[in-house]
């Protein structure tokens, strides 16, 4: 693989790239500030001209490295454990999607945000526009903290359902 | 709820504790149907912090706030042109005016000394233009980052180069007064 060709791969695969280092960090600003990390890892190794055979498992491999990085230069430990953090490794490189299957994605979740009722949409924007956690987002709404995980749950679920009548998943529903 | 979905809840709060992440990770391993749901899941909270990381760039965006007559404010209004009548109206009337002062003499003007070599003149107005013209340049691949879709990148890099401009710009303010 080339150059040009390593750093294609990554604009095409790079919602499924953020999408595994958020799944290691469940924190948004770290997995931005990864994500960058890895791009750069991407492009260094492009540069140095580095024979890449498959480029998915191999990001993913520099994404976890980089996670560590991450968690390690700051003192602290990984908060996901390495056992899960391979399955996960092996969850994306299963089920990994296009970049158009990503966008057709993107657009249909913002036609099911639009249908959630009101309250529903004022507790997701506390939560991802505004990026607080639930203790905040209970007291924006006058909720307990209890209340607003449920609401969320069921949002989720509401969300994965619309996309499902889309046919916008890669998995079926799972129990 | 099922185990399992509890267990994927508990995961994307961040709140599982290393047993249950264990008990996840296993059940997403003896079943390719939870391995596909799994990953359904974690990219929906993915995509959602992408969409709304959207549109907190597009409200947040400058625009020219809409103007509304509220009742306060035609109160403080109001209260603002009383105010500024009565005022009219003293000096109209006039206070009596202050006994002129005697003016001091002015000084003979002197020959303006030439810069001293240990002081230079600065040229701040050419640093601020600098400033101001990375903070444009700063501006432009954020617009770039923005029409790529790289929302967040786009975000961080603003707050960067906002950061970065303030601090200058202070640096500057600094220098100017010490000159």
């Amino acid at each position: 693989m080339n150059s040009v060709q390593s750093v294609r791969e990554l604009l095409e695969k790079r919602r499924l790239v953020f999408g595994f280092i958020f799944a290691l960090t469940r924190d948004v600003d770290t997995a931005e500030e990864v994500f960058q990390d890895v791009s750069v890892a991407v492009l260094e190794e492009s540069v140095r001209g580095s024979e890449i055979d498959r480029f998915l498992p191999w990001v993913l491999a520099v994404a976890r490295h980089r996670v560590a990085d991450y968690y390690r230069r700051r003192g602290r430990s990984r908060p996901v454990p390495e056992e899960l953090e391979a399955t996960m490794a092996h969850v994306f490189e299963e089920n990994s999607e296009s970049r158009d299957q990503g966008a057709r994605r993107i657009r249909g979740l913002l036609d099911c945000v639009d249908q959630l009722p009101p309250r529903q949409k004022q507790i997701l924007q506390c939560r991802y526009r505004d990026r607080q956690p639930v203790e905040r987002v209970a007291a924006a709404v006058g909720w307990k903290r209890e209340a607003v995980k449920v609401a969320l749950s069921k949002i989720r679920k509401a969300l994965l359902d619309c996309l499902r009548r889309k046919d916008l998943l890669e998995g079926a529903e799972a129990s | 709820m099922s185990r399992y979905e509890a267990l994927v809840e508990r995961y994307l709060d961040g709140e599982e504790t290393p047993e249950e992440a264990e008990e996840l990770s296993r059940l997403v391993l003896e079943d390719p149907a939870r391995a596909g749901s799994l990953y359904d899941a974690v990219m929906l909270e993915a995509n959602l912090h992408e969409i709304y990381a959207g549109v907190a760039a597009i409200q947040d965006a400058p625009r020219v706030r809409s103007f509304r007559l509220t009742p306060r404010l035609v109160a403080a209004c109001t209260i603002a042109v009383f105010m500024l009548a009565g005022l009219a109206v003293l000096l109209v009337q006039g206070t009596p005016a202050p006994a002129r002062l005697p003016q001091p003499v002015p000084a003979a003007p002197q020959p303006s000394a030439p810069p001293t070599p240990e002081a230079p003149v600065r040229d701040h107005g050419s640093k601020r233009e600098e400033i101001e013209r990375e903070y444009r340049k700063g501006l432009r691949e954020v617009e770039r980052k923005r029409l790529e879709g790289k929302n967040g990148e786009s975000d961080k890099k603003l707050r960067e180069i906002e950061r970065e401009r303030e601090k200058q710009l202070r640096e500057l303010q600094r220098r100017e007064a010490d000159n």
